[in-house]
């Protein structure tokens, strides 16, 4: 190689990183300053904010042994809307302005919207000694319908949300009048062993010391095929509230919560006692279902599994769409939630 | 076990990756009176259901290779065990086509052990890794390593691969870790006791110039934006001089190594590298005890390994590197395009230690290489990838004027000692999922000495998600100078080294769990041109693998 043609390749190699490097800038948001739970503000897309309001939850902190009631907080909209309550569980991981583009929608169309961070997660409580099964959050949301004066609701789920909403509707179907299963989690079977590795293999080092690129994969690749940058504010939160003091509670929490689903198969072996009309919308491009370590193929077997056990179910998928569908694709998500919905019987 | 998605999957994927912390029991609850403050400390404190870490873990590599080729090796010396390019000849491991198809299978397990009592407190982890490599229907009773699969092959030969010491006085691994002993020696900036394999060879200089164990010390260092890497190792050692004056004095191959990488952006590192090496040995060190000596006069080591001897007699001298490195996004966590690249300016001078010698009486050294990967995750799964990538290096073309010109790498001191992983070739580069067979049209990134200029595509497709992939690729590599003819050949050589395509089915039977079916030819260029004896026939390669990571 002659002295020219070397220098021109290494201009070339330069300039070409140096090209995609800029090309694709990503913000660092840790070097920002700590976010608490507390601080986040619960919104939609209109930038009006929700109104966050917090209940003591005595019932279920009796249930518990806990020496507290236990704090959660939630959104509620147009109490009174005509159409009925929606009530919305968020899944692992999350909170409750994964319905960013949900609440204010649908209560615009006439529905009462409730929004809850389940005890654990967001701006709720964090109690060590919780119990935090599939049962215990569903409980905790019943007490809190309970208490706004719901009887009977229509329960929207996303993940492990879905897989408490049909908990719910197992144990105590007179409160469910249906059920919106947004990429459940309870349909795919793990063996015990399976379940003993994921419980060895997840612990709270390993949510404390998720360094920012990491959860860039685990939000912006896992939960999405359309990530954009009116997204971003999840992984800018997710990073920030790190280096606050409520995190390592959040974290404890994750690790309870994870043991409460491993020791858990009472949803999937009791899915032909589910009575509520049910909904099943997922992405079909869904990166978290079916495991990818453990199992891998098409999220649609899953649910299409999951829709077979359920008396009348219905299901969709929806193309290019990823875990997080509801926020990935809301557009679609939601014009398929409203056609479900349309559909209910009269109350 | 469910699933979950936001908060709470970083953690996850970090787990799938290390795997690193197992549970301990629970505690059982006591009967105690709650009384005063207890249940709010409870409440508040109690972390009795998260787990430690285990003090003793196994983690185990097992891979079975079985390959029918045209593409044979006649090692001398090295019973077992094919190294070196194609077409290569007098000494070495003598790779060629055209005698004929062979059919084998070799295996190889590697138990990595890790130690941390729990007295140390964080402070301390000890780790050793074996190597037990064997061909099928090899005889077990000798002393030579790899061989042992025969029948009534109880005596396995077992190597040991590396045993280290890590202390972390800060109790974080990653902030400080300071690594004594047998240990990998990589270029590359990130601690390898603690990352995977496919992190190191994906961004650095990906072990093109050096990817092997040495012992020695290495300091690495993190957790203010960036990561930094300090290292010494002596590479070689013999008494040079003991013959001829009875000095009994040992001389050394020294390798010092700075390294430092900086996150620009997550997911985006920049980084510089500094080495030097400096050699006292004249030569007389040896690569593999008593058959093949080190050092860029090594004539045998030169052929097993894919460099280019230098004509000089008992050198002494040292080399330098200078290179930038740099990697983007290679898990595709921030966006579908992902990069990777290096450039690498190796100088310095080996002299003469021979009084009147008719060689060179010094060889001065400079060279340069390049590397640049685009990577583009077009499907629903990283599997789903199209990938081009270019790697040059300089060349020489007269080793008789006392100045190198190509690039240098740790391949003149290990047998091998540098080992390029990511170029997804099975022939024009050794593939590099193997045994004890690693033999290519190209085995070193100085192509003996001519240099390099090669591009290399590949698509990769999930046919089942996670679960079964397709890929399909090809390559073309010629030399960076016209190399000379073969000996006694008049036959003039040209530089295209030649083109492959390959493709490659890969089955993921569980996590870390593949068995894999790759085939691919070669069809040779001009660089064989005079050489009809040894590579009488375009090469070709049909492997099965079968690869499990046990953690």
């Amino acid at each position: 190689m002659t002295t020219r043609t070397a220098s021109l390749l290494r201009s070339i190699a330069a300039l070409s990183l140096l090209a995609t490097l800029g090309a694709g800038c990503t913000t660092r948001y840790s070097t920002r300053p700590p976010l608490a739970f507390s601080e986040f503000v619960y919104q939609g897309p209109s930038g009006q904010p929700w109104p966050v309001q917090y209940a003591q939850l005595t019932e279920t902190a009796q249930r518990a042994s806990l020496v507290r009631p236990v704090r959660v907080a939630y959104v509620e909209l147009n109490k009174g809307g005509p159409k009925g309550t929606l009530v919305f569980l968020h899944g692992l991981g999350s909170y409750l302005k994964f319905w960013y583009f949900q609440l204010d929608a649908f209560a615009a169309q006439g529905w009462h919207v409730v929004a809850i961070d389940l005890p654990g997660f967001g701006k709720s409580d964090k109690p060590g000694t919780f119990p935090y099964t599939m049962e215990a959050l569903g409980d905790a949301a019943v007490e809190l319908v309970g208490q706004l004066g719901v009887k009977q609701a229509i329960f929207v789920g996303h993940s492990m949300g879905g897989q408490t909403a049909l908990s719910l509707a197992i144990r105590k179907p007179d409160l469910v009048r249906a059920l919106v299963l947004t990429d459940p989690a309870g349909f795919e079977h793990f063996s015990d062993r399976e379940e003993e590795w994921f419980l060895k293999a997840f612990n709270r080092v390993l949510v404390l010391r998720a360094g920012e690129y990491a959860i860039w994969g685990s939000i912006a690749l896992q939960n999405f095929m359309r990530f954009r940058p009116e997204l971003e504010w999840l992984v800018e939160e997710r990073v920030r509230v790190v280096k606050t003091p409520e995190f390592e509670p959040y974290a404890y929490a994750q690790v309870r919560v994870v043991q409460g689903l491993v020791h858990n198969d009472f949803v999937r072996e009791s899915l032909s006692k589910v009575k509520a009309p049910t909904f099943i919308v997922f992405g079909e491009d869904d990166r978290l279902i079916p495991n990818a370590f453990l199992h891998g193929g098409r999220a649609r077997s899953v649910f299409e599994y999951g829709a077979s056990q359920i008396a009348g179910a219905k299901l969709q998928g929806l193309d290019d769409c990823g875990h997080s569908v509801q926020l990935d694709c809301p557009a679609e998500y939601g014009a398929a939630v409203e056609a479900f919905l349309a559909g209910l019987p009269p109350r | 076990m469910r699933r979950w998605n936001g908060f709470a999957a970083p953690a996850a994927l970090v787990a799938f990756t290390l795997c690193a912390l197992w549970q301990r029991p629970a505690r059982a609850q006591d009967a105690t009176m709650p009384g005063l403050y207890l249940p709010e400390w409870q409440e508040a404190r109690d972390r009795s259901k998260d787990e430690l870490p285990p003090q003793l873990r196994l983690i185990n590599y097992f891979f079975t290779r079985a390959t029918y080729t045209n593409e044979i090796g006649d090692p001398s010396g090295l019973k077992g065990v094919s190294l070196g390019p194609l077409g290569e000849y007098q000494v070495g491991s003598a790779v060629r086509t055209g005698v004929g198809n062979g059919l084998w299978a070799e295996q190889r397990w590697i138990p990595v052990l890790e130690y941390s009592p729990y007295f140390a407190d964080r402070l301390a982890v000890f780790r050793a890794q074996f190597r037990i490599n064997y061909v099928w229907g090899r005889a077990a009773n000798t002393q030579q390593p790899n061989e042992g699969g025969g029948f009534n092959a109880n005596q396995i030969n077992i190597q040991t691969k590396n045993a280290n010491v890590s202390l972390y006085p800060t109790r974080d691994p990653e902030e400080l870790a300071i690594v004594i002993g047998t240990q990998p020696a990589y270029d590359n900036v990130i601690d390898p006791l603690r990352s995977g394999l496919a992190e190191i060879t994906r961004s650095g200089y990906k072990l093109a110039f050096m990817g092997s164990d040495a012992t020695g010390l290495s300091i690495y260092g993190g957790r203010w934006g960036g990561r930094a890497k300090l290292s010494l190792l002596p590479l070689g050692g013999t008494q040079p001089d003991k013959a001829e004056k009875d000095d009994p004095r040992l001389a050394f191959v020294w390798l010092g190594t700075a390294d430092v990488q900086y996150e620009v952006q997550p997911g985006s590192w920049l980084g510089l590298s500094l080495w030097h090496l400096k050699d006292d040995t004249k030569g007389d060190a040896f690569a593999y005890e008593g058959l093949v000596r080190s050092g860029p006069s090594s004539i045998g080591l030169s052929t097993f390994t894919g460099t280019a001897p230098f004509v000089i007699e008992r050198p002494t001298g040292s080399v330098n590197w200078l290179g930038f490195n740099a990697h983007h996004n290679l898990d595709y966590r921030t966006g579908r395009f992902a990069a990777s690249g290096f450039a690498m300016y190796n100088f310095g001078q080996f002299d003469s230690n021979k009084e009147g010698t008719k060689l060179n009486p010094s060889v001065e050294i400079s060279g340069f290489s390049g590397d640049l990967e685009l990577l583009y995750n077009w499907g629903r799964t990283t599997g789903d990838v199209l990938s081009l990538e270019t790697v040059f290096s300089s060349g020489d073309s007269n080793p008789n004027d006392g100045h190198y010109s190509g690039a240098f790498t740790m391949n003149y001191y290990g047998l091998p000692g540098a080992t390029w992983f990511n170029h997804r070739t099975l022939l024009l580069f050794p593939f590099t999922s193997t045994v004890v067979n690693y033999t290519g049209a190209v085995t070193d990134l100085s192509n003996q000495g001519a240099g390099l200029e090669a591009i290399i595509a590949a698509a990769t497709y999930d046919l089942v998600p996670n679960k079964l992939n397709l890929k399909i690729g090809a390559a073309y590599g010629r030399s960076a100078v016209n190399p000379s003819n073969y000996p006694g050949s008049a036959t003039s050589r040209g530089r295209s080294i030649g083109t492959e395509v390959n493709a490659e089915l890969k089955w993921t039977v569980r996590f870390l769990m593949t068995v894999g079916l790759h085939a691919g030819v070669l069809f040779k260029g001009s660089w064989f041109d005079g050489e009809t004896s040894r590579v009488a026939e375009n090469p070709f390669a049909l492997f099965t693998t079968f690869t499990w990571y046990a953690f």
